[in-house]
């Protein structure tokens, strides 16, 4: 608890050495989503699905051109 | 603190071994802990069923089965508790996973073994114990019996450079 009613939320997916990192970022990008509308759904919100490309082109810009 | 998203890396501790079969045999030795009394312990049990308790070496080692997949495929939680935790407790240290994979190749078979993650100050320790387990394995697969734990144990802490009188914590 973090004061007042709010929380600190800390999630960790963890996956095999053996997965491609391009897959992995897929579920990143697909995380990053998640939190950003989980504080809007749990006030009661429906919040529709976003497209996570954008999140998805700076994940693999970020991880895979430093993975060289 | 950044709203996104990080890749990190964890240490895994990974172990590939070649046992005589058949599958059957070596699927029994990992999954039914009375056939392995030297390395779990005698208060052990895995529940043989998807979602099935785990308890090894007395309340030690607490989980669930994740993936039951006969003979083939074991996964399991593994959350480290002390001697004097409650049920209730929830444990200090992060849940991971030990993934059993049995190939059958000719007569043989191969274990290949994983558990991550794995903290990096008991990556020595957890490959010495994971070693020593499938040592144990190795000699009853083999012969059908094993010596007691702590022979391999020692030379196995002397291999990984683990202090048996100073394990981490």
């Amino acid at each position: 608890m973090i004061g007042g009613n709010g929380c600190r939320l800390v999630l960790t997916h963890t996956y095999p050495e053996s997965m491609a990192r391009k897959d992995i970022i897929v579920f990143l990008a697909g995380w990053h989503a998640f939190m950003d509308i989980i504080g809007r759904g749990a006030a009661g919100e429906f919040v529709p699905y976003q497209d996570e490309s954008a999140l998805r082109a700076a994940y693999l810009a970020k991880y895979l051109e430093t993975a060289s | 603190m950044s709203d996104r998203g990080e890749m990190t890396k964890v240490p895994c501790v990974t172990f590939t071994r070649t046992l005589p079969g058949p599958i059957e045999k070596v699927w029994a030795h990992i999954t039914d802990t009375r056939l392995l009394p030297a390395w779990f312990g005698p208060d052990s049990a895995i529940e043989p069923r998807q979602g099935g308790r785990v308890s090894l070496m007395g309340g030690h080692i607490r989980g669930m089965v994740t993936q039951w997949q006969p003979p083939r495929k074991l996964v399991y939680t593994w959350n480290v508790f002390g001697p004097d935790d409650a049920a209730d407790t929830v444990s200090a240290y992060p849940e991971s996973y030990p993934t059993f994979e049995l190939e059958a190749r000719g007569g043989d078979v191969v274990l290949t073994f994983t558990h991550f993650p794995v903290l990096e100050r008991f990556v020595p320790q957890n490959a010495m114990g994971w070693h020593t387990m499938l040592d144990i394995i190795e000699a009853v697969v083999r012969t059908g019996k094993s010596e007691e734990r702590r022979v391999y144990s020692q030379r196995n802490a002397a291999l990984y450079g683990v202090d048996l009188n100073n394990l981490a914590r």
